[in-house]
């Protein structure tokens, strides 16, 4: 699996700012590098 | 040294018939003559005649440790044979209070490491008979039906043996023999290095080739002392995390998720990689855990030290790295 498709990030409860923009930047990365390809055989 | 394994054998015949006749132990475990050339097999005694069966010998490949969770549910107390790298099975064990002290006879022997019964009955012929064996340091020294054989400890011994760093037990309440010390072994996670070098393409084709052959059989779990949950997430029907499915993606998830589940609980026994029938390298994977334990915590080899918390079993206030 490419390592972009992975991420970690440490938000604690009262960051809802920064869990916003990580979820937003996490979004556009996997849709730039499109669909999944490993991992798939059972759909 | 030259230490025979015919005299280490006689010495743990009357160590476990003692404690049979005793009583200390209702039950021992060691190991007794395959029926294949340079196999043996484990062998489970309850009356002390019966420890003239038990034999030691460089082809005690299994690590008995694991049998103790098959008499975690009964009041018996359980004598086990181990070497170095069993004994730090008992000690993970102990720490996950998987099996009571109180009701544990530990009998250590020291290891210099165990021959590929594999590629020793390739050079024998399946029909030879094992007689004794004698340590000569650089070698061993069989004695069989057709002669003596000499075998290269660098070229026959298990590839867990070469990196041995424990070829005396941790922890044991009889020992046998004497203690031994191999001197210099090879250095350790020089594969685990040469994978992570590999780009992430690389290193999945490298997987997947075997991956693929995975039968899903489960022998690595079932053979794995580290593999102790009362309900197994594979076995489980739901929630479908893996699918029962052989294919490769699914082969990969159960791979993955069993290395990271026994994460500080993985001595390096080696037995999911023996007993594998399609010979995956499985102690690639879990020596990449071992590695980033090493390196990550700085933490010893687990069940290396009973005093010691494990790496992935406590929590400290004054944690180097913060939560960011």
């Amino acid at each position: 699996m490419e390592p972009e498709r992975i991420s970690l990030s440490w938000i604690s409860g009262s960051e809802g700012a920064k869990f916003s923009q990580t979820v937003t930047e996490i979004t556009e990365k996997i849709n730039s590098l499109g669909p999944n390809k490993k991992m798939r055989d059972n759909q | 040294m030259n230490q025979s394994f015919n005299s280490l054998t006689e010495e743990l015949r009357s160590v476990a018939q003692e404690l049979l006749r005793e009583g200390k132990v209702n039950m021992f475990i060691g190991f007794g003559q395959g029926t294949l050339t340079a196999r043996t097999t484990p062998l489970f005694i309850s009356k002390p005649d019966a420890a003239a069966a038990l034999t030691w010998s460089p082809f005690c490949s299994n690590n008995l440790a694991g049998y103790l969770l098959d008499y975690r549910e009964t009041n018996e107390t359980i004598g086990v044979l181990v070497k170095g790298c069993d004994s730090r099975s008992i000690i993970r064990l102990l720490q996950d209070n998987q099996f009571p002290r109180s009701r544990l006879v530990v009998i250590g022997i020291p290891c210099a490491g165990l021959l590929d019964s594999e590629k020793v009955t390739l050079e024998l012929g399946p029909q030879t008979e094992i007689g004794d064996v004698t340590d000569e340091d650089d070698n061993f020294l069989v004695s069989t039906t057709t002669g003596q054989h000499r075998f290269a400890k660098k070229d026959y011994l298990l590839p867990k043996c070469l990196e041995c760093i424990d070829s005396n037990p941790v922890i044991c309440d009889h020992f046998t023999g004497k203690k031994i010390n191999i001197g210099e072994v090879n250095e350790r996670f020089v594969e685990i290095k040469s994978l992570e070098a590999l780009s992430p393409q690389e290193r999945s084709r490298y997987w997947d080739g075997y991956f693929q052959n995975c039968l899903r059989c489960y022998a690595c779990r079932n053979v794995c002392p580290a593999c102790n949950c009362r309900e197994c997430i594979f076995d489980q029907a739901g929630p479908d995390w893996v699918s029962k499915r052989n294919n490769l993606s699914e082969n990969t998830a159960f791979q993955i998720i069993r290395a990271l589940h026994v994460a500080g609980r993985c001595v390096d026994c080696g037995e999911c990689d023996r007993v594998c029938p399609v010979n995956i390298p499985l102690r690639h994977l879990n020596q990449k855990v071992l590695k980033d334990i090493d390196e990550l915590f700085d933490a010893p080899m687990p069940g290396t030290d009973l005093e010691q918390q494990p790496v992935l079993g406590h929590y400290c206030a004054d944690d180097p790295d913060e939560f960011k």
